[in-house]
């Protein structure tokens, strides 16, 4: 299904470059359905979010999430999203400045996605920042029913004691934790000790950057659910591409 | 005011009987009504697994008498946090006293205890990942006493 680019031109106000965005599924390995997409985003010709953000400034990144989001909304919705939708979140919107989240909430509304539907990913790092201001403020968003997953989780200083401040909805597995860790003891006796948190908590780990089988086995083997990555599905631009399912071990 | 829920886990301090239970259940019941509070209380065991849920304040206010309740111990609260909308808003007080794998398939869309059970339906929140945590073991008390008459 093809989609209207986004933006024309090559430079809009406030300095940005034209953008746009591609959609990587995330998907349930018990159901082997798609989970949701997350939005990342691309040049106008689909390069890389590197070719997008290089050059930018700080207030330009800020301007850029803030713009963005509803832009993404609006093409996911216009592709006939199905499942939910993950948006990148900078700290300065999450966090600092509440109300550059107003376009994101009024932009699925428009486009009848409803809240229940998004997921904000924001980094550990964000969160670390200070914890009872970074609960608070995401708090008011889980109340419109918005759900918050800790992007990068483990890649930072803080890990678990995370967790004793503040409850996400879902947490995603730092790349690097998860590369190789069917043959690497350390990697699999911290993702395990993450997996059993949480469980007992209630919160949803998804692995990310899974490009391997065996990784894809191993996660799979200590109850992880949700994944994404290369093995099932490649970002696609502008587009909501299908995803694959591994063969073996993916059956509950 | 704000929704939340409050969700904790307990022991039995002393073996109770069901029908102590039940008379427990009914009074609770017609408070939470007067309270516009609403929740689920799971004993599997001799463990407890309670969700209260309904008005920031009252939901608090209610979670301190029940923590001081001796006929029960090692109160944990496991999460405490605003809801977009209730889980159990059709239960003054839902009950389910099982054994954990009736718990299991319950949760898991199997109509083990009919529909009038406040285990049917869930939707997919973190007060069922925490309910199945707990039917497979978590925040249960290791050896539980047995509950007369369970």
């Amino acid at each position: 299904m093809a989609a209207r680019p986004l933006i024309e031109g090559t430079v809009l106000a406030g300095g940005l470059p034209a953008f746009s965005y591609a959609f990587q599924p995330i998907i349930s390995a018990s159901t082997r359905t798609i989970h949701a997409y997350e939005a990342l985003v691309r040049g106008p010709a689909g390069e890389g979010a590197g070719s997008v953000l290089a050059g930018l400034d700080a207030d330009r990144v800020n301007v850029l999430d803030r713009v963005g989001r509803p832009l993404a909304i609006a093409q996911a919705a216009r592709l006939g999203l199905p499942c939910l939708l993950h948006l990148n979140c900078q700290p300065h919107s999450l966090a600092d400045q509440p109300q550059d989240m107003a376009p994101t909430l009024a932009a699925a509304r428009a486009h009848g996605i409803a809240l229940e539907r998004l997921v904000f990913e924001a980094t550990e790092d964000q969160a670390i920042r200070d914890h009872d201001a970074f609960a608070k403020t995401v708090n008011g968003y889980r109340a419109l029913g918005i759900k918050i997953a800790i992007d990068d989780f483990g890649a930072g200083y803080s890990g678990l004691n995370l967790l004793a401040h503040f409850q996400p909805d879902i947490v995603k597995l730092d790349l690097d934790l998860v590369r190789g860790i069917a043959s690497h003891g350390p990697r699999q006796a911290i993702v395990q000790a993450i997996v059993n948190a949480c469980f007992d908590l209630g919160i949803e780990v998804i692995a990310e950057g899974i490009e391997g089988i065996e990784e894809y086995r191993w996660l799979t083997g200590v109850g992880v659910e949700l994944f994404q990555g290369y093995l099932f599905g490649r970002p696609g631009f502008e587009s909501l591409p299908g995803a694959s399912f591994p063969g073996e071990a993916a059956t509950p | 005011m704000t929704l939340i829920h409050c969700i904790y886990a307990s022991a039995a301090s002393r073996p109770i009987a069901e029908r102590e239970l039940q008379a427990i259940l009914e009074r609770s019941r017609v408070n939470n009504a007067g309270l516009d509070i609403t929740g689920m209380l799971l004993h599997v065991e001799g463990s407890f697994f309670q969700v209260l849920e309904g008005p920031a304040e009252r939901v608090a206010a209610l979670f301190d008498r029940i923590s001081q309740d001796e006929r029960h111990e090692g109160v944990v609260e496991i999460i405490r946090e605003p809801l977009p909308r209730r889980a159990f808003g059709q239960w003054s007080m839902g009950f389910v006293s099982a054994r954990p794998p009736e718990v299991l398939a319950a949760i898991g869309g199997n109509d083990f205890f009919g529909a009038r059970s406040c285990l049917e339906g869930l939707d997919a929140g973190r007060a069922k990942k925490l309910l199945t945590a707990f039917a497979r073991g978590r925040w249960r008390r290791q050896s539980g006493s047995a509950v007369a008459g369970a």
